[in-house]
């Protein structure tokens, strides 16, 4: 009986393992996406920028995403960013001020939110819509996974993203620019349960060798999966985006 | 009763703590700030606008001017009903003595069914345009400052609806957005001739990666008009912008040979292009050319300039009020004349010093060359406290636009705190 049941497992355990092995790397990166974010979402996150004085900026956020590329986030907090909303569609970026006119165009260089965070990773994409890999690395319990922009309007020219193999999700993502200088280093920490199927590290935190001392930490506290209507990622709703929280 | 909490902790052991209960929307919302500005001026007194704003009292070659001001803003929703509103006040001092003011500068009560239609009626600030200065086809708001564009700008009583759809392929967006402004004795007195309501509408499509905008405005209170603006990113951190409105039976005041107001344009274009170029260092570059068709040649300028000054020489009060209430939309503006040229470069964060953005920016009136300079720095020591530090310098010689300004100099500094 013991060794029907161990051939039975090394059978499945056969029928099984190249069928991982053969997983290619964009099928990784696909997967990896999905875990992180469902397709369509709600997130309330907050933003921390830490000070090498160790002081810090809070930032609280609710975002939407839909599909591959639609992207809008709401500052809730703290009251001087209040009510200022950006949008990312595809390589398409505004910022919505009250105050100011019209949502101004932005680049995904720029930060609203100051420190190490730039409107890419505030406004980010799923990974393989920004990017191919270029080579897959198995190193036993992770895959690393080198990744290349698919075009230059992306904010890193190269990523090399250390993926846990049995979560798939990232562990840590090191971002390059085209020169081959490292820009920054994102690092996913603290695996949670967010219900509905997600689970997900709940901390990424950044720093960057550009600013030494200084550290930024996207805390996620609520993701949904959600059916969000298309016009709610246009230009003309963000003054109404807070009415679909 | 605890606050529901999420905590999530690094592998430095550092805990990170998310009020849940503070993410719930609750139906109403009050916020604003409180602000304090004091501004020196550094006077010319030889210059025209000096001798036309001082006939009152003289404040000298320097006088100070105090502004205390606060901003509240409150909404309640429920459902598809949303009913808000900004409210500004102050005191202000000057040479003059203290002045009190309170403005509901924006309130709507709004029906928003869905999230493809909306409904607005109330006092509304629209913000059409791409332009960073100036707006020409900003047909149903107030002109922006344009020392100051980034101001929020007091609305007008009227209405509007917005449908907005969204397509795949090259036409991502389409929303339309018509307008009804009303004018009477009482209500948009100073947007225009009473007694019309006046309907306006603008048609923005993101097409092909482009922001278009296609506006009309009818109605007798103003001339009727029409206009189309445009932006897109050339490349992700290059984005070129442009407006431009024709505008049909304009009539534009001008001072001439003591005749005061004087129609002398039937149809006149305004158009404005612009550019905002991020380099990698993070320093943003905004350039706009702006060409008004309606504004005053520079001889119509000078006439106006020598007329002033003829006046404050024979010391005649009634010729100077009569010139200061001529200028009114025209010279007396900040930007009276046909073409200027803006430029604004700021700094985010420069050699590490956070929290800090430099900037300066410059008008200059490309017909007699004169300008203004405005050197600032924008602080921020802790959060929801802004503080702004700016100098303005009018460089001209007699007869030009800003050599003909009040001030030689400037100097401003405020502080605001967001609550």
């Amino acid at each position: 009986m013991k060794i029907a049941c161990l051939s039975f497992f090394i059978s499945a355990a056969l029928a099984w393992a190249p069928t991982v092995l053969a997983q290619s790397g964009d099928e990784i990166l696909l997967q990896v996406d999905r875990n992180l974010m469902p397709e369509s979402l709600q997130a309330y996150r907050k933003l921390i920028n830490i000070e090498p004085d160790g002081s810090q900026r809070e930032y609280t956020l609710f975002t939407l995403k839909k599909g591959n590329d639609n992207v809008v986030s709401l500052f809730l907090a703290p009251a001087s960013e209040q009510g200022r909303a950006t949008l990312r569609l595809g390589d398409n970026m505004w910022l919505y001020i009250p105050d100011v006119g019209r949502p101004i165009r932005i680049t995904s260089l720029q930060s609203v939110v100051g420190g190490i965070f730039n409107n890419s990773d505030i406004m980010r994409l799923d990974y393989h819509v920004e990017y191919g890999v270029a080579e897959l690395e198995d190193t036993g319990s992770r895959y690393v996974l080198s990744l290349q922009a698919r075009s230059s309007s992306v904010a890193y020219d190269r990523l090399r993203m250390t993926v846990d193999k049995q979560a798939l999700v990232p562990v840590e993502i090191e971002c390059y620019a085209a020169s081959g200088m490292l820009i920054k280093t994102l690092r996913f920490e603290d695996m949670k349960d967010f219900g509905g199927g997600i689970r997900r590290p709940a901390v990424v935190v950044t720093d960057s060798p550009l600013h030494e001392g200084y550290r930024s930490v996207m805390v996620f506290a609520r993701i949904e999966a959600r059916e969000i209507p298309d016009e709610a990622f246009t230009q003309s709703f963000l003054h109404r985006v807070d009415s679909l929280r | 009763m605890a606050a529901a909490l999420a905590s999530a902790r690094t592998a430095h052991g550092q805990d990170y703590e998310v009020d849940l209960d503070g993410l719930e929307k609750k139906p109403f919302s009050f916020g604003g700030f409180v602000e304090a500005e004091p501004i020196l001026h550094v006077n010319d007194l030889d210059a025209a606008l000096y001798q036309l704003r001082t006939t009152n009292a003289d404040p000298g070659r320097a006088s100070g001017e105090i502004g205390l001001g606060s901003r509240l803003e409150g909404h309640f929703e429920k459902g598809p009903v949303y009913l808000g509103g900004r409210l500004e006040g102050g005191l202000g001092w000057d040479h003059l003595g203290w002045n009190a003011q309170l403005d509901l500068q924006e309130g709507c009560l709004s029906f928003n069914p869905s999230v493809s239609f909306g409904l607005d009626a109330g006092k509304l600030v629209n913000k059409w345009g791409t332009g960073y200065f100036r707006n020409p086809v900003s047909f149903v708001d107030r002109p922006k400052d344009p020392e100051d564009p980034q101001e929020a700008l007091e609305g007008f009583y009227g209405a509007r609806a917005e449908l907005i759809k969204s397509f795949t392929g090259p036409l991502q967006t389409l929303a339309l957005t018509p307008v009804l402004l009303p004018v009477t004795e009482h209500v948009n007195a100073d947007y225009g001739q009473a007694g019309h309501l006046n309907v306006a509408a603008r048609l923005y499509l993101l097409l092909w990666d482009t922001d278009t905008d296609l506006v009309v405005l009818g109605g007798a209170s103003r001339p009727h008009a029409l206009g189309l603006d445009l932006a897109r990113n050339i490349t992700s951190n290059f984005e070129v912008h442009g407006e431009t409105a024709w505008f049909v039976d304009f009539g534009q005041g001008a001072a001439s040979a003591g005749d005061g107001l004087e129609p002398i344009r039937s149809a006149e274009n305004e158009s404005l292009v612009g550019l905002r170029y991020l380099n990698r260092h993070l320093t943003t570059f905004i350039v706009e050319y702006y060409h008004q068709g309606g504004g005053l040649r520079r001889d119509e300028a000078a006439s106006f300039y020598q007329e002033v000054r003829e006046a404050a020489a024979d010391d005649d009060p009634t010729a100077l009020e009569e010139l200061e209430a001529a200028a009114g939309d025209s010279i007396g503006t900040s930007l009276p004349m046909t073409d200027y040229l803006y430029l604004r470069i700021f700094q985010k964060e420069p050699l590490g010093l956070i929290h800090l953005t430099p900037g300066i920016s410059s008008i200059v009136n490309l017909i007699d060359r004169s300008f203004l300079l405005i050197p600032e720095l924008q602080y921020s020591p802790v959060t929801n406290l802004t503080l702004r530090l700016r100098a303005a310098g009018m460089v001209g010689r007699r007869d030009s636009d800003f050599g003909e300004k009040r001030d030689d100099y400037r100097f401003e500094l405020r502080g605001r705190f967001f609550f």
